[in-house]
């Protein structure tokens, strides 16, 4: 081993060159690395909803729905109309967009004494230009359900242009693409977004933003922590420039391997910052206190101690990330939880390369260390170590009633998948979902996939039967299907509004439906399938739930052999990533739970040791979880991640505590000297170290992102609660286990004597 | 002096030129007009069939009768289900359609010209039996050793931007069309076969494709007839029950 290490300084030469060479690649290979916010994409390919929203998507002409909402004072004037067409024609003529309904193309059956017309409600080529002209479209609109809270709004001062997108394109792209030209225009009406593509391409520029802002953020917060500590350039400067050379290789090597940035995985960076500085940290701190004169042999020799420790410690971090590559159903979380653990394990391995390879050409001599007691050892660190001594009972009456009030809490905490709550209440974004939930009936598409021969009277019949009961759902306004078309055009032909029992009826009302473009939307090219769409309006997970049982229950009940039913949908694909999310959480903690029990006790040699060690860490996860139901913070695809990143670092702590402990207890057999020992001299490098990642993480506080803004609040806490836990918890639990042991010891004595 | 002369003769020369050209391609398209509504009535039987992108085909037949370039009754025959609807053209866009289910005919309209005649690629607009010359203006814009091109332009703004219509050079039928969008897009196509009944070009079968969808419609005159003498009492709402 020592023969090993000392080629690092050897070939330091090399081995700098080989990085900078390394670093220049990946740097260079960063530029090809995209933002993709499509969870769509990022759902396993197994998923029965996500499979068939898909299909639905490429035969009916585009599944995702965009919306553009056009606010206007007045809605019914020359000009908005006009706007509104330039609108349609824009996203018309824009690809990758399948279809467009807007006031300006909406399907119009008129009727009257004399006849019927299947047409439009605006002659595109003629549009209404004279007051009488734009009166009679008020009227149209406000008489017909079919346009009023789905076109335009209800209170009648907004409508909306909604178009569906191929299955094959770049959602975001197209949603960007239509944003731009519509600014080009200058309306002068309020013009917002909603529906997915235009939520992902929001969120795009909110990865790219929030990426832009936090990293240097995280990067500076860490400068001045480190100068605070260190008050030395190279402790301050050296573990940046390595995070750095970490975080390119990393986003370097996603680039290489085709992966994207994702909604999670543009927070990466910042992990890295707050996660991957404490090695190099213990790397220059070691070397600089170590007492060895020759400078070469002084970072040899600390190299040699450090190995072992830092390795674990990044081994259980890094436990800690690949628990989501096993236990996770989305896969941007999956490619989070691998890049970082692989940029986790680039901070180690570079922390024992680079730093004593870079340093070892600026010799200084060895710092004496102060015997001075600092701020932290005599205001808190001392205090803390007579508490635990002195009132043992009562700090574990603490942590025992934290565990029992998290234990309460969990079960209290909401889930939450839905795009729209990610973003914050005033942004735009959320703004805008706001109107289309108040006013048109959400943003979210549900699809009711019937398949049987579409002109059976008793397939429609069913249909029919199916979209009445959808209705009854306060989070339903609005139906569209075959079977309206059908009972309107019947009622042109003066049988009133119903579908016809005869089939001849029926197929010869389709002759004059059929070629219009809302049939390619609504009814398969064989005749043999046909869809409900609606729109589903709550972002309320439990709402969403409730919806989507009530309606597969109905299917099981209304299925026969002639008609086979299928529900698909954004609220479908919520409410599996819902379930999935839970699945997650459980497995990628319990995965994480035995890679790190796994790990500490053969390092610890000893299982119980391992248990006693990793008891503070499972005290926090309870605390914050009771935290995250009590304060209503969501288990979202940030926050699930939470659990497993906390118990691969804090399990660090316990490490610490315990093999400090064992180290005095050697020196002198003496219980509480060890114990206060150990809270005092580790205790101070874990506290700085916990603070240090718990600031790391709390810049993500100002993401604009709110999963983003909880998961940091949230692993800060669990910083400050696992450090904390043990430096008290676990102290009092040796000494019970020591008080333990020497009962037995006593009685074994007894028995032989 | 001199060189101001001859470029005000050039200029004078390129107008000319400009005005020829247009003139001719005004006449060109006229004369197709002519040939195509140049019989005084018209019976046959149409095939219509549609072929989907997949190549999956449907075939639809129907007799037809046209007087003028206004009147015109088209009654389909097959399949089953569509037997015996009937839809009838009149002069200023008047339209009714007759359905056996129900026994009844109604006047029916599309506000929509661009919208599908029954499922076909083919819009109301591009059946309408109207002359090209009235809805378009027309320039030549080549001459090859058997055609004429002219780029047409409509005259009211509509599904189409601009048509490059291809002209038989000596008989001046329509041998193809090209449609292209406002974005200036092609988006659909057609070919035509003409065939000499008695003494005019009839056409045997106009294809259509749409090239968005990549699907066409192929409709095929089978048995024309030309100035058999109907009478305008053949076009009333009264005959679509037969």
């Amino acid at each position: 081993m020592k023969k090993t290490l000392s080629y690092i300084i050897k070939f330091r030469t090399l081995i700098l060159l080989t990085i900078l060479a390394i670093t220049l690649v990946m740097g260079w290979q960063m530029k090809n690395l995209k933002i993709n916010s499509d969870i769509i994409s990022s759902l396993p390919d197994d998923d029965p909803a996500a499979v068939l929203y898909k299909e639905i998507g490429e035969k009916y002409q585009g599944s995702t729905i965009g919306i553009i909402i056009v606010n206007s004072e007045n809605l019914y004037s020359a000009q908005t109309i006009a706007d509104v067409a330039t609108i349609t024609d824009i996203v018309q003529s824009t690809k990758g967009v399948e279809s467009v309904t807007s006031l300006a193309n909406i399907i119009n059956i008129k009727t009257d004494e004399y006849g019927l017309e299947v047409g439009n409600l605006v002659d595109i080529y003629a549009l209404p230009e004279t007051e009488e002209e734009l009166m009679n479209l008020k009227n149209e609109v406000e008489s017909n359900e079919m346009y009023k809270g789905v076109i335009v709004s209800n209170d009648g001062k907004s409508t909306i242009v909604m178009f569906t997108l191929a299955t094959d394109v770049n959602q975001e792209e197209v949603g960007k693409e239509i944003k731009e030209k519509i600014a080009a225009q200058n309306f002068s009406h309020g013009i917002t977004y909603g529906g997915l593509p235009m939520m992902m391409q929001e969120l795009s520029t909110i990865i790219f933003n929030d990426m832009l802002w936090l990293i240097p953020s995280v990067a500076i917060l860490l400068l001045i922590i480190l100068f605070l500590s260190f008050k030395s350039v190279r402790g301050t400067i050296l573990p940046l420039i390595t995070v750095s050379i970490a975080i390119t290789w990393t986003l370097g090597l996603m680039a290489i391997l085709g992966y994207d940035i994702t909604m999670i995985g543009g927070i990466i960076p910042v992990i890295l910052f707050a996660v991957g500085s404490a090695y190099s940290i213990h790397v220059i701190n070691h070397i600089r206190e170590n007492q060895e004169e020759d400078y070469r042999k002084r970072i040899l020799s600390s190299l040699g101690y450090l190995v072992l420790p830092v390795f674990l410690s990044s081994l259980t971090t890094v436990f800690g990330f690949v628990s989501f590559i096993f236990g996770s159903y989305l896969t941007m979380i999956k490619d989070f939880g691998i890049f970082c653990a692989v940029g986790t394990f680039f901070s180690f391995i570079l922390a024992l390369t680079f730093i004593p390879a870079l340093i070892s050409f600026f010799p200084t001599p060895p710092r004496r260390v102060s015997d001075k007691e600092s701020l932290l050892t005599k205001k808190f660190l001392r205090p803390l170590s007579s508490l635990v001594l002195k009132y043992p009972k009562y700090v574990l009456i603490f942590w025992i009633s934290l565990v029992i009030l998290g234990i309460i809490g969990t079960f209290k905490i909401d889930r939450s998948t839905n795009l729209a709550s990610f973003f914050n209440k005033k942004s735009e974004t959320r703004i805008a979902e706001e109107t289309l939930q108040e006013q048109f009936g959400g943003s979210a598409p549900v699809y009711v996939l019937f398949k049987g021969d579409v002109h059976d009277p008793d397939f429609l019949a069913k249909m029919g039967d199916f979209s009445d009961f959808l209705k009854t759902n306060p989070h339903i306004s609005h139906v569209t299907s075959i079977v309206d078309l059908i009972e309107q055009m019947n009622e042109a032909m003066g049988e009133g509004r119903k579908l016809p029992t005869d089939r001849a009826k029926i197929e010869q009302l389709w002759f004059l439906l059929e070629g219009h473009e809302v049939m390619e939307q609504l009814v398969s090219d064989d005749l043999d399938e046909a869809i409900i769409q609606t729109r589903f309006s709550s972002i309320n997970t439990n709402d969403t739930k409730k919806f989507i049982d009530e309606v597969e229950e109905y299917i099981t009940a209304h299925q026969d052999e002639n008609v086979t039913i299928q529900l698909s949908g954004i609220p479908s694909v919520y409410v599996n990533m819902d379930s999935s999310l839970l699945k997650s959480q459980l497995s990628s903690l319990s995965i994480a739970i035995v890679l790190v029990l796994l790990l500490i006790s053969i390092s610890l040699r000893s299982l119980k040791l391992g248990i006693m060690g990793i008891v503070p860490i499972l005290v926090t996860v309870s605390a914050v979880f009771g935290f995250m139901g009590f304060t209503g913070i969501s288990l979202d695809v940030a926050t699930v991640s939470v659990a497993s990143i906390v118990l691969g670092i804090g399990i660090d702590y316990s490490i610490h505590t315990i093999s400090s402990f064992n180290y005095y207890f050697k020196i002198k057999n003496d219980i509480d000297y060890a114990i206060k020992n150990t809270i005092c001299i580790i205790g101070k490098s874990i506290m700085i170290n916990a603070t240090a990642v718990g600031l790391g993480f709390s810049v993500l506080l100002f993401s604009h992102l709110i999963p983003m803004k909880f998961m940091g609040l949230l692993i800060a806490i669990s910083m400050l609660l696992s450090s904390i836990g043990a430096l008290t918890l676990l102290p009092i639990m040796i000494i019970i286990n020591h008080n333990y042991k020497n009962k037995l010891l006593t009685k074994k004595q007894l028995k032989t004597a | 002096m001199k060189k101001i002369r001859l470029i005000t003769q050039i200029f004078l020369i390129m107008f000319l030129m400009g005005h020829v050209n247009a003139q001719t391609g005004t006449e060109i398209l006229k004369k197709m007009d002519e040939i195509m509504f140049s019989a005084k009535d018209l019976s046959a039987t149409n095939k219509i069939v549609i072929i989907d992108k997949n190549g999956k085909q449907d075939v639809r037949e129907a007799t037809i009768i046209q007087k003028g370039d206004e009147m015109r009754l088209l009654r389909f025959t097959s399949p089953a289900s569509q037997a015996g609807i009937a839809m009838l053209s009149l002069p200023n866009d008047v339209m009714y359609i007759y359905m056996p289910a129900f026994a009844k005919e109604r006047r029916i309209s599309s506000s929509v010209k661009n919208q599908k005649f029954a499922g076909t690629d083919f819009s109301y607009d591009d059946l309408q039996a109207q002359p090209f010359s009235e809805k378009y203006t027309a320039e030549l814009s080549k001459t090859t050793s058997d055609s004429y091109i002219l780029e047409l332009k409509p005259k009211k703004a509509g599904e189409y931007s601009r048509i490059l219509l291809t002209i038989n050079k000596t008989e001046y039928y329509p041998i193809s069309t090209e449609f292209y969008d406002k974005s200036n897009t092609k988006i659909k196509e057609s070919k035509y076969t003409f065939e000499k009944v008695g003494k005019y070009w009839s056409p045997a079968q106009i294809e259509m494709n749409d090239l968005k969808k990549g699907s066409k419609t192929k409709i095929q005159m089978l048995n024309p007839k030309y100035d058999q003498g109907l009478s305008d009492s053949e076009f009333t709402v009264r005959k679509l029950t037969n």
